[in-house]
Formats: C-alpha cells, sequence, structure tokens
C-alpha cells in the first residue's frame, strides 16, 4: 500500500481566480525518498500543506489526497497530527518552547505518551542526533543548523509515517545543510520513514532520492528517477541543475546524466585543459577601505576583527566567504555604521565615515539585509518606492523605472510580507537603488532564492558593477561568488584575507570552493573559465 | 539547595518569606537576616545584598522618628518634635524585617530559576506554563528583530535628522517589527498545531523527580512553618526557636553540596 497517494489535485485559494495546482497526481511508496522541485510560488509549498491538515491553506480544492489508504479529510485530528511530520523553512518559528528538551517532549507530550515511553523516546532522540552536550540549552542560543535539527527530532517523537518537509535547508550555510541532510538519508535509510523534500536547490540531494517531481506553475511538469528528470532539465531548465549536470550537458551529453560530485570527477578524468586569457580585475579608485580594524562584542569575547584590513573598488564584486560564526555579517554591521569599531578606520571616498556628520553618507552605502523584509514599511511595494521618492525630492517616475529595469512591475501593488524570498530580495534592491548607491552591500543575497531569481538577480548586479557600483558580499553560496564576483576573500578568526581574483580564490581552495574546482582538481573553478580551457 | 526538588525549595523559601515579613521581633528578624545573608554569601550575592540591608535599615531607622514621635524616652528635639528612642528602634526593626523579605527574596529568584519556576507552574497550570515558555522564547527574538529592523531601514537611508523626523523612523520601526512579529506568532501556532497541541490528554515530560529525601525534606519543612507560625503569632519563645532552625536550613542545604563538590 502507498503511503501518499495524490489523485487529480487541483487547488485554489480563496480569494484567488487562478488555482495554484493543476490537476496533480502521484504517489510515494513507503520508505522512498522524493524531491519536489519547482520555482517559488509554483505551488510547492502548497501542495505540502494540503498533505498536512493542519496547516492547509483556506480554498477550494478538487481530486483526493490519500494517506495510509485513507482521504485526507478523514483522518482524525490524532492520526493527522502524529502520522505527518511536517518540517519548515524558518528555524527560528518552528521551535515552541525556550528550552531544548522540552522541544523534543512536546509533540510526545501531545500525543499524551505515558511518563516511561516519553522519557525513552526523548532520551532515544537525544542521543540518536546527538544531542547530549546541548539538551539543557535554551533553544535561543542554538545555531540555525541546530535548531533545524531539533525541529526534525522533534516532529519524529511519535514515529511519523510521512515526513515532509518545506524548503529546510535554504537557510543553512554549507555545513550545517550537509549534517541536516545526511541526518535525513539516515533516517530515511535506517528507519525507513518516507521522505516528501520540497527545494529549490537539489545539488546535494540528488544522490539520496529515488524519485524527483518538478512543479511549475502548479503543474506537474517532470515526474521520474533523478537521471531521467535531470535529462529533461538540460533541455528546458538549465539554471535549476546542479553544475555536475549542466556541465554534462554542456559537453554533449555522453552517457549517463552524472549526479553526485564523484561522478563528475569520473567524467571529467580525461579531461585536458589549456590555460585560459587572464581577465582584468577593476583597479579603478577605492571607494571603501577598512585601515586595522578591531571589533569584538565584550571585553573577553574572541575577536571578530583583528586589524581587518582590505579595499573595495570602483566597480568591483567583492564576495566574502566564511564559516557560521566567522563575524561576516559582523563586519558588514561595522562597514554599514551600525556598530562602532574598538579600534580602526573605516574610509568611505577617502574620507572617514564619522566626519561626514550624522547620516548624510547613508545613501552613498546602501545595505541588504538578510531578511529584506525588515526594511519594508509600507503596505505594499510601490508605496515604500515612492515614499523614499518623495522624502529625497526624487521623480516619482524613477521608482517606476527602476522596478521596470529589475523586471518587479507586476508586485508594485503586493504586500511585501506576501512576497517569496526571491521577489522580495529584488524589490529590496530595487528600492535601494533609487538612492543611486556608490557602494552595494549584501547579507546572503541568495539564501532562500530559487535558481531562476537567483539569475535574474545576478543580471542585475553586472550591469551594476559594469555602471561602477562597488558591491561587498558576504555569503555561502560559492557557487554564487564563483559566477559573480571579480574578487574574493575569506573571513576567518578576524582577519580577512588578501582578496585574489575569484579563479585564483576557488582554484587554491580546497575546502571553500566552487563543485567545479573540486570535479577539475583546481584546475577550473568558474564555468566560464572552464568552458573557454576546454574549447 | 539545586538539588532539591523545585517544590521543596519553593516552598521553604516562601515560608521564609512571609514569615520574615509578618514579625518585628528582634529574634525573628536577626535569625532572618543571619540565615539569609549567609545563603546570598552561600551563592554568591554578599556584598550586593549587605549593601541592601545597611542602606534599607539605615533609611527606617532615620526616617521612623521623623514622622512617628511617640515613646517615653526622648533623645533631642528637632523642630519642636520629639525624636525618641521608641521610634529609632521600631523604625530599625521594620527595615530589618524589609531587609530580610528582600533577602529571601533574592534568594528565591537565585534558587528557582526560569525552567524550575516554569515546572512548578505547570504542575498547577498547564497551559500557563506553556504559555510563558513560549513567552520567554519571544522575548530575545523580540529585541533582535528590532535591532535588525532598525538596521535594515537605516541602511535604505529612511531614518533622518531632526527630532521630528527620528519620531517618524522609530515609529515606523516599531511598527515593521511588529507585524514580523505577528506574522512569526501565527506561524508558530500553526507549528504548535501540528504537533498535536490541543489534543486531549497532554502529559507532561519533566526534568525533576521527587526522591524519598524530598519527602523528607517536605515534612520537615512543613513542620516547621507550622511550628515557627504558631510561636511567632502567639509570642510563644520556645516555638520560635524552630523558626532558627529554618532559617539555617537553606544554608545547610547549599553547604552541604559544596563540601560534597569541594574535591
Amino acid at each position: 500500500m502507498e503511503i501518499l497517494n495524490i489523485k487529480r489535485l487541483s487547488f485554489t485559494y480563496s480569494g484567488a481566480e487562478a488555482p495554484v495546482l493543476k490537476d496533480v497526481s502521484f504517489s510515494l511508496a513507503p520508505g522512498s525518498f522524493t524531491v519536489l522541485m519547482g520555482e517559488s510560488g509554483s505551488g510547492k509549498s502548497t501542495l505540502l500543506r494540503l498533505i498536512k491538515k493542519e496547516l492547509s491553506p483556506r480554498g477550494k480544492s478538487e481530486g483526493e489526497i490519500s494517506l495510509l489508504g485513507k482521504p485526507v479529510s478523514e483522518l482524525t485530528p490524532r492520526e493527522s497530527a502524529f502520522a505527518v511530520g511536517f518540517v519548515a523553512q524558518l528555524p527560528e518559528e518552528q521551535i515552541i518552547t525556550d528550552r531544548v528538551w522540552h522541544e523534543l517532549a512536546f509533540t510526545g507530550e501531545s500525543a499524551g505518551m505515558e511518563d516511561a515511553l516519553l522519557r525513552r523516546r526523548v532520551g532515544e532522540m537525544a542521543s540518536y542526533f546527538g544531542m547530549g552536550d546541548w539538551f539543557r540549552k535554551e533553544t535561543d542560543t542554538l545555531s540555525g543548523g541546530q535548531k533545524q535539527l531539533l525541529t526534525l527530532a522533534s516532529v519524529l517523537g511519535t514515529e511519523p509515517a510521512l515526513l515532509l518537509l518545506d524548503e529546510p535547508t535554504s537557510r543553512l550555510d554549507p555545513v550545517a545543510e550537509g549534517e541536516f541532510l545526511s541526518l535525513l538519508e539516515r533516517l530515511n535509510r535506517e528507519m525507513g520513514i518516507t521522505v516528501l523534500l520540497a527545494t529549490h536547490d537539489p545539488t546535494r540531494v540528488l544522490g539520496m532520492a529515488d524519485r524527483l517531481l518538478y512543479l511549475e506553475e502548479g503543474t506537474l511538469l517532470y515526474h521520474g528517477t533523478p537521471r531521467e528528470v535531470c535529462a529533461r532539465f538540460a533541455e528546458e531548465k538549465l539554471p535549476v541543475l546542479p553544475t555536475v549536470a549542466r556541465v554534462w550537458h554542456r559537453l554533449g551529453k555522453e552517457g549517463e546524466c552524472p549526479l553526485t560530485l564523484r561522478e563528475g570527477r569520473t567524467m571529467l578524468a580525461d579531461q585536458t585543459y589549456r590555460t585560459p586569457p587572464v581577465k582584468e580585475l577593476p583597479r579603478g579608485e577605492t571607494v571603501l577601505e577598512a585601515k586595522a580594524l578591531c571589533f569584538r562584542f565584550a571585553r573577553e569575547a574572541a575577536p571578530l576583527c583583528d586589524r581587518l584590513s582590505f579595499a573595495l573598488h570602483k566597480g568591483e564584486h567583492l564576495a566574502v566567504a566564511g564559516g557560521n560564526g566567522s563575524g561576516k555579517t559582523t563586519l558588514l554591521r561595522l562597514l554599514g555604521g551600525f556598530l562602532k569599531p574598538v579600534s580602526g578606520k573605516i574610509l568611505l571616498e577617502g574620507k572617514p565615515l564619522q566626519k561626514y556628520g550624522g547620516d548624510l553618507w547613508r545613501h552613498r552605502m546602501a545595505y541588504l539585509p538578510q531578511e529584506p523584509a525588515a526594511l519594508f514599511g509600507e503596505e505594499t511595494v510601490g508605496a515604500e518606492y515612492l515614499l523614499y521618492c518623495k522624502n529625497k525630492g526624487i521623480d516619482p517616475a524613477v521608482a517606476k523605472e527602476t522596478a521596470a529595469r529589475l523586471g518587479i512591475e507586476h508586485l508594485w501593488e503586493r504586500h511585501p510580507l506576501d512576497l517569496s524570498g526571491g521577489e522580495l530580495q529584488l524589490c529590496a534592491l530595487g528600492r535601494l537603488l533609487l538612492q543611486q548607491p556608490g557602494i552595494l552591500l549584501l547579507d546572503e543575497p541568495t539564501k532562500g532564492v530559487d535558481a531562476f531569481a537567483v539569475r535574474r538577480l545576478e543580471a542585475i548586479l553586472r550591469e551594476l558593477t559594469a555602471k561602477g557600483t562597488a558591491i561587498l558580499t558576504v555569503t555561502h553560496d560559492l557557487e554564487f561568488a564563483g559566477r559573480n564576483a571579480h574578487t574574493c576573500a575569506l573571513l576567518f578568526d578576524g582577519v580577512l584575507t588578501e582578496p585574489r581574483s575569484a579563479e585564483e580564490f576557488f582554484t587554491q581552495n580546497r575546502f571553500y570552493t566552487t563543485d567545479l574546482s573540486r570535479m577539475t582538481h583546481g584546475v577550473c573553478a568558474t564555468e566560464e573559465v572552464f568552458y573557454q580551457s576546454i574549447e | 539547595m539545586r538539588e532539591w526538588h523545585p517544590a521543596v525549595s519553593a516552598l521553604l523559601l516562601l515560608a521564609l518569606l512571609f514569615l520574615s515579613a509578618f514579625s518585628t521581633e528582634p529574634f525573628v528578624i536577626l535569625c532572618s537576616l543571619a540565615g539569609g545573608l549567609t545563603f546570598c554569601a552561600m551563592t554568591g550575592g554578599a556584598k550586593n545584598q549587605l549593601k541592601t540591608t545597611f542602606f534599607v535599615v539605615a533609611v527606617f531607622t532615620v526616617t521612623n522618628p521623623l514622622f512617628s514621635h511617640r515613646g517615653e524616652q526622648v533623645l533631642f528635639y528637632l523642630n519642636h518634635n520629639a525624636v525618641t528612642l521608641d521610634a529609632v528602634l521600631l523604625g530599625a526593626r521594620i527595615g530589618g524585617m524589609l531587609a530580610a523579605s528582600l533577602c529571601w527574596f533574592s534568594a528565591f529568584g537565585r534558587v528557582l530559576d526560569t525552567e524550575r519556576l516554569v515546572y512548578l507552574l505547570g504542575r498547577a497550570f498547564p497551559k500557563t506554563a506553556l504559555l510563558l515558555s513560549s513567552a520567554l522564547r519571544m522575548i530575545p527574538r523580540a529585541s533582535r528583530r528590532n535591532t535588525a529592523v532598525k538596521e535594515a531601514r537605516a541602511g535604505a537611508d529612511l531614518g533622518g535628522e531632526g527630532a521630528l523626523e527620528k519620531l517618524r523612523f522609530g515609529a515606523g520601526n516599531l511598527s515593521v517589527a511588529l507585524g514580523m512579529t505577528l506574522e512569526s506568532a501565527i506561524r508558530s501556532g500553526n507549528t504548535m498545531k501540528a504537533r498535536g497541541f490541543g489534543l486531549p490528554g497532554r502529559t507532561a515530560y519533566t526534568l525533576f523527580r521527587f526522591a524519598p529525601r524530598d519527602g523528607v525534606l517536605l515534612g520537615a519543612v512543613l513542620l516547621l512553618t507550622v511550628l515557627s507560625a504558631w510561636g511567632i503569632l502567639r509570642e510563644i519563645p520556645m516555638l520560635s526557636i524552630c523558626f532558627g532552625v529554618l532559617c539555617a536550613l537553606p544554608s545547610l542545604g547549599e553547604g552541604r553540596e559544596k563540601l560534597r563538590w569541594r574535591s
């Protein structure tokens, strides 16, 4: 018997005209690992939420969803709550209580487990997930990766037959993502829990998946094994493909489509390379400079900046990589003038920040935070743009033009909190561009953004640097850095290494590097150079 | 005392707090202050607590005679008002009573951290305790969110110069942060529902278990509390000694744990 069976499901949100899901049918075999892909807004979340009754959105649905042989609508509240475990995107918002142990016990408590069983189950889970050390900690002190592991552990307490995960790793750094996914794979292999995982970045999960589903505008476009679907993608959806498969496609698609880096290495084993032409780096005037910056949060705390220096030039895109807690965001907050350095100087166009007088320099250096929703105070995106224009005496036509340039006119009347991650990122960027900043500080601009939206963002950033805007990005997304940054540097132990060209940085790096550098054993790091040096 | 069951420590400290707050008997005050200060010293708060004690006692000793002029032995006249020895002593006693209560109050806060409080509350009112637990989680998140909103909006050049602009900026930040908080509260509520919150027959996982030793302690604390309450109310000196023992209990308990973990 199938765990989940969906027959001709269509769904329309109440108040909306067009359906978000159209005639979707598929089923999940017990113990299978299925990956559900699709752009933001393709209906992935809606589909997952319709399976979990408690989270189902309001609207009109047709067709049938049956779980364990029973229509979802006929499940008792108890069955529905405990047979399906749900893990969503934001680690912050799925943790209910203030202590780790309480969170682990929560689901079991709801199920009314007797004390001995509950105690054993909580103990089992804490041991299996390696939570012994943080069992009594406050949930607030955990890292994002730990929070997401905790959420996963806490839904497992009542032995769900099916796990639904809605982009669970899109807010995690690569190390935490790897840890989370390998645990998920273990749960699937060892415990036989059926997994349905929605994601827009399939790179790390293709090797684990049995089946791949691809939703586009509510329709199930592809459905098959990862190899089959990736081969289809190559024809129509190139940006979605992981680097390995994209390279396979460009090289003429010999043999089976590779899914993992290991298979990619085998594919490129006999490849010979010639030296590509060296790309010139933008070395115009220095627009932003840090001189011997020192910073720590408390006297005894570890230094996050220790005589840190660097220079950013006109038209340069500098990407700063670094592990969790290495102080990447802190560096941006220092540069943005939100934190005061203990010592050292920040020079904006050659003049120290504090000499500008108040906030007069603000418009020249725009800051895009990790959660761009925080900068929208108005009801609609358009109102926010127009408000800024009014305050600063800018012609409102400029706002419209900017929106058109970024391709977000259709979002003009939307509420910022209703936008997807990618849409929000673009809208926030557009709003910042109204300042006509010479410098852009970006904090993880690709976090939670789907492949197509990332490409749109990249095109805009490239256009900006070509016109002379300097960009400083801190990111975990090394593929993004490889594709876009002119120069890269690593932040570690309070020191920023000297920025080098992206190609040099990634071919020399062994651990903090792009997939392509790993596949070619450090010969080429970026696709652009790769294709130049093999043809 | 951290090894005791929270119910026992709570009962003992509350008994001490209330008994100290209802008696101006010098013997009771002295016992209470001695016990309380010793305990505070053992748990690492002696300096602050001593300061508070001296301050409170001094303030009442000085101010009481200014308002109360009754008493036989007049010390001197101030603005034609008699300052009497009785009034000074009564002030010192009231000050001592307050200082002792404060002392136990601080001891209560030191022993019963949020985890123990939520546990105790959860026994009586499970829903309220859960609410408290999630509220405790909201506070640090809200403050982080406020900073994030302020910085995001300043970075977007929405701040301005001048009082009016700053006020408008602050109000805008508050409204954004509030909106985000509401949004996240809705999501948290959904998560609770998804994990079966609200189904009948909820049980509770607890970190604390009631050991036989806790039973003995609880009995002793109850007995001593009743006897000292009686002793204090009826002014029976023999029974007041029970109060002395009660005052020494927290320090004894703490001392025993300290000894055990010394090496």
